[in-house]
């Protein structure tokens, strides 16, 4: 125990120094660029979840209060809306050809749906040949990365890799996962693992999962083949983190993560080096109000979903 | 076949290995009492965490209190969420979700609006697009005037401190543990917390109201690996403490009975010991205990209830507030564990309105939905009946 607690505070002033001091040592800048909006203003949401196309660098907002899932250019102007059908839609995401899938949920079961460009359902999507460990599988999140779906099921820690016909490809159990790699004495573990769920999800360009785990105030990367690694340290100061919530990365392999407690988007190199942050609680329009789902188009916009109503406020973000 | 390479996991994770060894956790944030106070505060509230516009001067790291607490308590499913956003979370006080969402039914041919202002405590948390009930019913907890809906929030009725007997300054001992899941009490002069947290007497909620009456007796059990306390066997002094603001709730005048001192009589007892649906009196008192219709023992030390409660009632037994209400908030008018406007539960307004999300759980009990027509039958009445036996 001893040697362990030697390690965690050896590692633990490592980190520290990691953090930088100042906000002035950043060389990664985030400026407030608009929210998404329409002809009437800005369109408000709460807690939208988000999908890019990356084909039309078009951004969905499926907003899960008023079940429906509006599109917008990459200017940021609403073009096109949808979604009255599905009523307890929880995540979308876009295929390579347009394809647009929406997860619905009941008590029993969730639904993969399959829509045309126009929103129009056009089948539900059966997952096939899911292994045992899967019995109790209900995905409440959905990404579509390098031709594969990855369902979530962020209550038991699940993700289920299936091809575009709902076959099942691979699995990841990260509850088990994070379990098995947890130390302490009894009591220190349960109160750290007895009751966890992940909030964020994101696949990244080369195929690693990230994912945040709210109660751990950490994220996560996990590569296809089962590497897993983890980064956060809590707090209120700059590079901490309070409640995790939406991950992405982008071309450059930067990791952002949202933090719902402070208010502010975190940006980390691929290294899990924090860079800088963004927004911080206010009403300013560059402020953010309990930012939690992220997305990023092929322009480097960072798409922030907020609580309040306040929707989808859109950054771009410049390294020197 | 899973491809779960668990032996290169354990070699190649020493990042994660170390993050957890160092990260803490917010599972048992509370842990019975105050939590870390940069949890809630920002210490240095403009230099990393600037707030624009009105600052609060509590230097809450939410735009307020309720604010703060739904940044971790909200969501869905179980667990320690309680305000989902689609009526989904199934912990034993209620989704606030169903005080965000007005739905309709159609009766005999016109929309009626149930409004969502009806569905429970009206909290206001402005992050959470939860604001001031405009209602002038509901000025004021009903059935008294004691308290303001402008004060209410999460802190009316939880302390988020935690303090037991006023907290160290004024005399209390440590606490050294939750009050909220039967443990014995400490035998090296520390105590428990209250359950849930909630205020004990003296404590001054917002607004200025005292509490006059303690926080009540209680147990709550985790279901295994998917929610918090999600059963809940009950001791004593939940009415009494409800009446803190609910003033004449329990006063006994042309009002349902409920408190510590209204016990059952031998053949409430009965009733509820023998219904188990309508048209089914084949109860027994060994397992007669309904968790959706649930009652106090009469039991003053939360060890002495049960983590898995299955007996039915006796003459110690009482009815209380939460017997048939929900403490945050319901899919039923009047935070309603039924709906009480309805002859058949299959009929509920929020079962077949078409507003109502299909992941919504209505109804359920321990953590699991219940699907009325086939756990109770298609023709069950109101759950009134559970000790009244009328139907």
């Amino acid at each position: 125990m001893l040697k362990h607690s030697a390690k965690i505070l050896s590692v633990s002033s490592i980190l520290l120094m990691m953090v930088p001091a100042s906000f002035a040592l950043a060389e990664t800048t985030a400026s407030f660029r608009y929210p998404l909006s329409n002809f009437t203003g800005p369109v408000p949401s709460q807690w939208a979840k988000l999908a890019v196309d990356p084909e039309r660098n078009e951004i969905y907002a499926l907003n899960q209060y008023q079940n429906d899932i509006r599109i917008f250019d990459e200017h940021g102007m609403e073009i096109y809306s949808f979604g009255e059908e599905f009523v307890s839609a929880t995540d979308i995401a876009i295929g390579d050809d347009g394809d647009v899938y929406v997860l619905t949920k009941s008590h029993a079961a969730s639904t993969l749906h399959l829509c045309d460009y126009r929103g129009e359902p056009t089948s539900e999507i059966e997952l096939k040949n899911l292994p045992a460990e899967f019995s109790s599988f209900r995905a409440d999140r959905l990404v579509y990365a390098q031709g594969v779906l990855y369902l979530v099921d962020s209550g038991r820690l699940l993700v289920a890799v299936v091809d575009s016909d709902g076959s099942f490809k691979r699995g990841h159990d990260l509850d088990a996962t994070l379990k098995q790699l947890t130390v302490g004495d009894k009591r220190t573990k349960e109160k750290r693992l007895a009751d966890i769920s992940m909030h964020g999800f994101d696949v990244d360009k080369n195929g690693n999962m990230l994912f945040t785990v709210p109660t751990l105030f950490s994220a996560f990367r996990m590569s296809a083949d089962g590497e897993l690694e983890g980064f956060g340290r809590a707090g209120s100061g700059p590079g901490k983190f309070g409640v995790t919530g939406g991950i992405v990365a982008d071309a450059e392999g930067r990791i952002y993560v949202s933090d719902r407690l402070r208010c502010v988007v975190l940006i980390f190199d691929e290294n899990f080096e924090f860079q800088s942050e963004f927004g911080f609680r206010g009403d300013r329009p560059s402020n953010l109000i309990v930012p939690d789902d992220l997305a990023i188009d092929n322009n480097g916009n960072v798409y922030v979903a907020q609580a309040a109503n306040r929707g989808v406020s859109v950054f771009s973000v410049t390294s020197k | 076949m899973m491809k779960l390479n668990r032996m290169m996991l354990l070699g190649l994770a020493l990042v994660a290995f170390l993050t957890l060894g160092i990260g803490g956790a917010a599972w048992a944030f509370h842990d019975g009492g105050v939590a870390h106070c940069d949890g809630c505060h920002s210490m240095h509230q403009s230099a990393d965490n600037p707030v624009s516009g009105t600052p609060n001067d509590t230097l809450l790291k939410g735009s307020d209190a309720s604010s703060t607490c739904l940044n971790c308590h909200g969501g869905g499913g179980t667990s320690y969420h309680i305000s989902s956003t689609d009526g989904s979370a199934r912990n034993q006080g209620g989704d606030f979700y169903w005080m965000t969402k007005d739905y309709t039914v159609v009766v005999r041919g016109t929309p009626v609006l149930y409004g969502k202002d009806d569905h429970g405590h009206n909290v206001i948390a402005a992050d959470f697009t939860m604001l001031v009930d405009a209602d002038p019913d509901n000025a004021q907890a009903p059935g008294g005037t004691v308290y303001n809906a402008t004060d209410l929030g999460c802190n009316s009725c939880h302390d988020p401190h935690g303090q037991v007997l006023g907290g160290t300054a004024a005399g209390g001992a440590a606490i050294s543990g939750s009050g909220s899941y039967g443990a014995t009490a400490p035998v090296d002069g520390s105590i428990l917390g209250n359950y849930r947290l909630l205020r004990d007497t003296g404590s001054v909620a917002p607004g200025g109201m005292a509490f006059g009456t303690p926080a009540p007796i209680a147990r709550a059990t985790n279901v295994s690996g998917s929610s918090y306390g999600a059963i809940v066997d009950y001791g004593s002094g939940m009415s009494e403490w409800c009446a803190n603001c609910h003033t004449t709730y329990t006063d006994g005048a042309q009002k349902h009975p409920a408190g510590n001192a209204e016990h059952l009589s031998a053949g409430y007892a009965a009733n509820y010991n023998g219904y188990v649906a309508t048209g089914d009196f084949t109860g027994v008192l060994a397992s007669a205990f309904d968790g959706l219709v649930p009652f106090e023992r009469g039991v003053t030390d939360g060890s002495l209830l049960s983590a898995a409660p299955v007996a039915g009632a006796d003459t110690s037994s009482n009815v209380m507030c939460l017997t048939c209400h929900r403490a945050h908030a319901s899919a039923n008018a009047n935070a309603g564990k039924w709906d009480f406007e309805v002859e058949l539960l299959v009929e509920s307004h929020a079962l077949v309105s078409p507003d109502v999300p299909a992941g919504a759980a209505v109804y359920y009990k321990d953590a699991v939905v219940v699907d009325i027509a086939t756990d109770y039958g298609p023709y069950q009445r109101s759950l009134c009946n559970k000790c009244h036996a009328k139907d």
